[in-house]
């Protein structure tokens, strides 16, 4: 599943609706999206240059919250926005784990 | 396989305690060296000091990996936090960054919305900001 950090970025904020989201460190480029009722879901994206590593992609799919499988169909484009919020809704993974 | 030391200091935490997942016993060490330890990913607490105004007041269980490309990640399993770079000490500095920003982004967001003011109280049990 090899994706540079540029496309991913772009994956994000072009079909899933992510919005950059201003860190306190000049060099790191988070991601979050809003959804009612839960946390913001807030992903860094790695400035490497060359493709992310399939590890490093397994990091940024835990913030995402959402399994291997599901992941890769959103990188390869066969999950839509609404799926995924969906998912998120009804499956996180890993949960958020809070008491509300 | 190339021998990485971190040096104790490195960290910047106040403490490192290095687990295997089959050891039963953490010792305390003064560097890690990944070649020394078992193949599956070592393991280690943050705790203390890691930026001047930044305080990790319980212990915060990363683990240190080594990926295909020969860059380090180290993360956490409790806020899916990571942090990456060309060393193992980059890595860990890259880590205590982002866990940082984390904290900030959920505390500009937290007023008035109770799930990530809970999620910002959980995270407060181990990162919290200090005077100088």
């Amino acid at each position: 599943m090899p994706i540079k950090p540029r496309d991913l970025e772009r994956l994000l904020q072009g079909k899933f609706d992510f919005v950059p989201a201003k860190g306190h460190s000049s060099d790191h480029r988070w991601y979050e999206l809003r959804l009612p009722g839960l946390p913001p879901i807030l992903t860094k994206v790695s400035h490497r240059k060359t493709e992310i590593s399939d590890d490093l992609l397994g990091k940024i799919r835990r913030q995402l919250r959402v399994r291997n499988r599901f992941f890769r169909e959103m990188v390869d484009c066969t999950k839509e926005r609404e799926d995924y919020r969906q998912q998120v809704r009804k499956d996180p993974f890993p949960p958020f784990d809070v008491r509300l | 396989m190339s021998r990485i030391a971190v040096p104790y200091a490195d960290t910047g935490a106040r403490s490192v305690v290095v687990t295997a997942a089959q050891s039963t016993r953490p010792s305390l060490v003064s560097f890690i060296s990944l070649s020394s330890l078992p193949s599956h990913a070592p393991q280690l607490f943050l705790f203390g000091r890691i930026a001047p105004t930044w305080v990790i007041v319980q212990p915060l269980l990363v683990t240190l990996e080594q990926d295909e490309d020969g860059y380090y990640i180290v993360s956490d399993d409790e806020f899916a936090v990571y942090g990456d770079g060309n060393s193992l000490s980059g890595a860990l500095e890259d880590y205590k960054v982002s866990l940082i920003d984390y904290y900030q982004l959920l505390a500009a967001r937290a007023k008035g919305d109770p799930p990530t003011l809970a999620l910002l109280r959980r995270l407060r049990r181990y990162l919290c900001p200090t005077a100088n």
